[in-house]
């Protein structure tokens, strides 16, 4: 077991996280096919993805350094980590029968799932462009965006909020707080 | 007692500057803001503003999230009034009666009781607070680590286990807290736990991030998918005129009633505003002469909601304080706000920075007052406030989580941190896993890791039946895990019969 722990702990996390993602979607397709663990998949799809990271914590306590004063006290850095894990299994037994328990309510549907994704996606560009177009640009362009998505059309308001965004994180983060936020690349290019 | 007092007087003075008061002000405003907008809780608000507090100092930064903590409590109030939405949970009940006097032409009145109640309800939790709490610090004080180990299982087993029908599912985030708190270096030994070469993960994850994304970025994300943009919100014309300060005299006993209530029930880990306000709301329909006028406009109800879900607030600073258990989802955020200004809540924060202490303590009542001030001039602004298009308020909370997440140490890998567990928020809301347990266990993973080796290494296993409290503690916990499991038990056997009956 420790030979196994060593060479998942000389894993790079992104290995961790596309074998999550494999094995979240393997699952949900299991799930699916059942006619029992259908209604509930997504249920128990969030538990079996704490479970997942739970077993991997769980395998990589084998690899942890033990020290002769740990040992002889008998808590060792893999005492803790270990009992969350062993809790962790009952707690989720307890879990998956109250999830597949006949009067547990299914599923909530999928609403406009996709638009929240979007906006948490679109979130994650303007943080990347932190660097390019600079802070102060970048949120101006996410806010606008994302209320141009939620329907909004007012022009004056589609100018006002990100320009007092701005104006407002200016003051405020940067000459209040001295908190330097990025101006970018394309600023510095420009000075 | 003479003690408290002059610690108390000791309190007033550090903070009776105009830096302060101008905080706590600026605090309560906010806290009222939040609150006033659905879809913003108390914690999601003192979660939003704590990477400002930074460049504060810490009693500066603690009397400004309190005022949010307590503004939002009553801030809630004003759109369950107004528009029949209860800007926080623990305003549902507000909006029972509330909600039908705004019909029946009394808005005003419902407005005035609201403020009213929450405020003396403040109060009523501000002096529980500080006469519970400290003689309890001074017997926390003499705590071994076991005790204090057992006393963290019991906090976290009774939060887990009043997440209500979905128990089982805050114990797993529970425990997926703790594990998650393992990461990082090891507290007694130093060794690398679980950080995958991340050297930004050798301190574990950083707590702000976590909690603005499980808060506002989990709760926002939520949002935008049941969005819809032809969804308008009814306005009303309506007078909302308040009555004169003798109209409050004769709703006295129920604010008090439900005050102490509230504050009682604020002291038990995880019960919070949202139950006190409801536990109220019964007592006093029981005790009225006139129970068939709940539900229909009467002022009792509307007192006794607000004035629990305000004493609720000073409850649960009694464990945050004394014991370093967060008795609320917002305890629990500004447990962390503690420890980020390097504070250490428990006993020893009575002893170590009284000043702190106290300084809190008079912040609750000049809070409470500014409320009275601000409600008072600001009735028609704070309503108004509920009607703030979702379009505006969802992109720029989005765009406050990521500058806060950035702000604290200027890491890219932070805003990450938030992003991710803003996904997870917001995957836990919609299939009801409750997230302030995975909280409190990231919080309280340390604590409890620090206290268990040290009870380990001073005298071994036998330390944790060695006290008579340690096992108290212990047993408490069993039992409160136990009784849902029983209860439920019992429940479906009675359903099962009823069902075989009929």
């Amino acid at each position: 077991m420790e030979a196994f722990s060593k060479w998942l702990a000389g894993q790079s996390y992104f290995v961790f996280i596309i074998a999550f993602f494999v094995i979240m979607a393997a699952l949900y397709f299991l799930f699916n096919s059942m006619k029992r663990t259908r209604p509930v998949k997504c249920q128990l799809l969030c538990l079996a993805g704490m479970d997942l990271v739970t077993l991997l914590f769980f395998l990589l306590t084998f690899s942890l350094r033990v020290s002769k004063l740990a040992a002889e006290a008998g808590a060792t850095p893999r005492t803790m980590p270990r009992l969350w894990s062993l809790l962790m299994l009952l707690v989720s037994l307890g879990a998956y029968a109250a999830i597949l328990h006949k009067g547990n309510k299914p599923d909530e549907k999928f609403n406009r799932w996709v638009f929240a994704l979007l906006v948490g996606v679109g979130s994650i560009f303007s943080v990347i462009m932190f660097n390019y177009i600079g802070y102060y640009l970048s949120s101006a362009i996410f806010i606008v965006v994302v209320m141009i998505a939620m329907g909004e059309r007012n022009k004056l308001q589609l100018v006002l909020v990100p320009v007092c965004w701005c104006i407002f994180t200016y003051v405020v983060f940067y000459k209040l707080l001295f908190i330097k936020l990025p101006f970018g690349a394309l600023f510095s290019w420009l000075a | 007692m003479s003690t408290i007092f002059e610690n108390l007087a000791m309190g007033f003075g550090t903070i009776a500057n105009i830096q302060s008061v101008m905080f706590i002000f600026l605090g309560v405003v906010v806290g009222i803001l939040g609150g006033a907008i659905p879809g913003i809780s108390p914690s999601m608000a003192v979660a939003l503003l704590l990477p400002i507090t930074y460049a504060l100092s810490p009693i500066t930064a603690m009397v400004m999230l309190m005022g949010i903590y307590i503004g939002a409590n009553y801030g809630g109030s004003i759109t369950a009034v107004a528009i029949n939405t209860p800007g926080t949970p623990s305003a549902t009940v507000t909006a029972f009666d509330g909600y039908p006097m705004l019909k029946n032409g009394r808005a005003g009145e419902a407005m005035g009781i609201s403020l009213w109640a929450s405020t003396f309800g403040g109060l009523i939790g501000a002096l529980v607070l500080i006469f519970f709490s400290v003689p309890l610090s001074k017997v926390a004080l003499k705590f071994w680590p076991s005790e204090y180990f057992a006393l963290c299982i019991m906090g976290l087993t009774t939060v887990a286990t009043l997440g209500g029908k979905n128990w089982q599912k805050a114990l797993v985030t529970c425990i997926f807290g703790l594990l998650l708190n393992t990461m990082g270096l090891d507290p007694t030994f130093g060794i690398k736990r679980f950080t995958f070469g991340v050297t930004k993960l050798f301190d574990g994850f950083e707590m702000v991030p976590v909690l603005i994304g499980l808060f506002a970025l989990g709760e926002v994300l939520d949002n935008l998918e049941h969005y819809d943009p032809n969804k308008k919100v009814a306005r009303e014309k309506v007078d909302y005129k308040l009555p004169k300060i003798t109209y409050y005299w004769k709703l006295k006993w129920s604010i008090i009633r439900a005050g102490l209530l509230g504050c009682i029930i604020g002291i038990f880990p995880g019960a919070g505003g949202t139950i006190a306000s409801f536990l109220a709301y019964d007592v006093e329909k029981r005790m009225s002469d006139h129970p068939e006028t709940f539900g229909l406009g009467a002022p009792e109800g509307v007192a006794a909601a607000e004035a629990s879900n305000s004493g609720s607030v000073g409850g649960a600073m009694v464990p945050l304080l004394t014991l370093g258990i967060p008795g609320s989802a917002t305890a629990a955020v500004l447990l962390s706000a503690l420890m980020i200004h390097n504070l250490n809540p428990g006993p020893k924060l009575f002893t170590e920075q009284p000043e702190l202490v106290y300084g809190l303590f008079a912040s609750m009542f000049i809070a409470n007052v500014l409320m009275v001030l601000i409600g008072t001039y600001g009735a028609r602004i704070w309503v108004r406030v509920g009607y703030i298009k979702k379009s505006i308020l969802y992109p720029l909370i989005f765009a406050f989580a990521i500058l806060g997440s950035y702000s604290i140490k200027k890491s890219m890998f932070d805003v990450g941190t938030c992003l991710a567990f803003g996904l997870i928020g917001w995957m836990f809301k919609k299939y009801k896993y409750p997230a302030s347990p995975l909280v409190l266990g990231i919080v309280l993973g340390k604590l409890i890791e620090t206290n268990y080796v040290q009870t380990l290494m001073v005298t071994g296993p036998i330390g944790f039946v060695q006290r008579p409290l340690t096992v108290i503690l212990f047993v408490i916990s069993i039992a409160a895990v136990a009784y849902p499991i029983i209860a439920g038990v019992l429940r479906n056997r009675k359903e099962a019969e009823e069902a075989a009956r009929s």
